[in-house]
């Protein structure tokens, strides 16, 4: 999984890198704000972030409310990790949209337990949007089915929505799960089917 | 091994404890992997020093917004890896210039620059100790 480290201390930016590497993250780093905004605001951006809070460019909690305020499908997990402890600076992080806050100098353990926590509910998260997405699909299809369609008096062929006329059989199958199998109902076997046998039996005799 | 220079002070309740390395919060951090410690430390020496210059420059300069910015750089550097005393010390310069007191952070330069000059002997000392432990770690 891919995990931001914006992190502008050099040394502690190496440390995080070969702390997630080891534990088999794909670590991405920058160290200043904005880069790591236009990180996050990518379409292929980590769903996991570690913010400093003081960074060169714009600070990890202007970052996180920019994230925030783009209001992604699958919102990212933010972890704002700095020196300020002040419990007025942990609300003002939290307030800003961060999942979580942890105080430097971090304890490795905790760290990893955390961002632990973070990638369980990025996995939860993507999970139920796959499942979002099958259900808004299945709605669309039977959307389509409830509507009125425009219907030939005639032919009784259908019109669909890019203004084409179709076969009843056709149109239900392409936007259903139905299939059609061929068979006559008793009326139309007595007005179509009937006739034409009874002018086979006839003929013989004539 | 607790790679202590200075003796152990009372310590504020948040405050890590007054060592000049605690070496083990550092080999904590990058989970017992000596060889990259002894990379950290080169690392955050080389770095950290020029960083140091820079402050020095900036508070001199009186730009308030970038000697805060490198104050808590550092100091979160000096934390990260262990150094205490170096934290401790660019502390003071950092709620100094927050306050824009350019005087008073003038005068704790000399301090910071003699415990990086400490944190850097120490970790050089331990850095000797970890070749010693294991040749492939040097």
């Amino acid at each position: 999984m891919k995990l931001l480290i914006a992190e502008d201390n050099l040394t502690l930016q190496l440390m995080l890198k070969a702390a997630f590497t080891e534990l088999g993250y794909d670590p991405v780093v920058t160290g200043d704000g904005r880069t790591a905004l236009e990180i996050l605001l990518k379409p292929d951006a980590p769903k996991l972030a570690i913010l400093d809070w003081m960074m060169p460019g714009m600070d990890g909690v202007e970052v996180c409310r920019k994230v925030r305020e783009a209001k992604f499908y699958e919102p990212t997990y933010i972890i704002i990790l700095t020196y300020r402890d002040e419990t007025e600076d942990i609300i003002k992080g939290l307030k800003a949209g961060a999942n979580d806050y942890i105080i430097k100098p971090y304890n490795a353990e905790e760290l990893q337990v955390r961002v632990g926590v973070g990638r369980r509910v990025v996995e939860l998260q993507t999970i139920l949007t796959g499942r979002i997405k099958e259900l808004q699909a299945a709605q669309a299809h039977i959307k389509t089915l409830q509507g009125i369609l425009p219907i030939c008096t005639y032919c009784k062929k259908i019109r669909d929505d890019k203004q084409y006329w179709q076969q009843v059989e056709s149109y239900v199958e392409k936007h259903s799960q139905a299939q059609f199998s061929h068979a006559i109902c008793p009326d139309c076997y007595q007005k179509h089917v009937q006739p034409q046998l009874d002018k086979v039996v006839k003929k013989p005799s004539d | 091994m607790n790679f202590t220079i200075d003796i152990r002070e009372t310590s504020p309740k948040k405050e890590p404890p007054a060592v000049v390395f605690d070496d083990k919060a550092l080999t904590n951090r990058l989970m017992n992997n000596l060889a990259f410690t002894s990379k950290i430390i080169s690392i955050f020496l080389n770095d950290t020093s020029k960083q140091i210059r820079k402050l020095t420059k900036t508070v001199r300069e009186h730009n308030w917004e970038v000697a805060v910015q490198m104050a808590h750089t550092i100091k979160g550097g000096a934390a990260s890896v262990g150094g205490n005393k170096l934290h401790a010390a660019v502390l003071e310069i950092e709620k100094a210039c927050k306050t824009a007191n350019w005087g008073e952070a003038e005068a704790l330069l000399p301090e910071l620059n003699k415990q990086f000059e400490i944190l850097e002997r120490a970790m050089r000392e331990y850095l000797k100790t970890l070749s010693r432990r294991s040749p492939r770690n040097s």
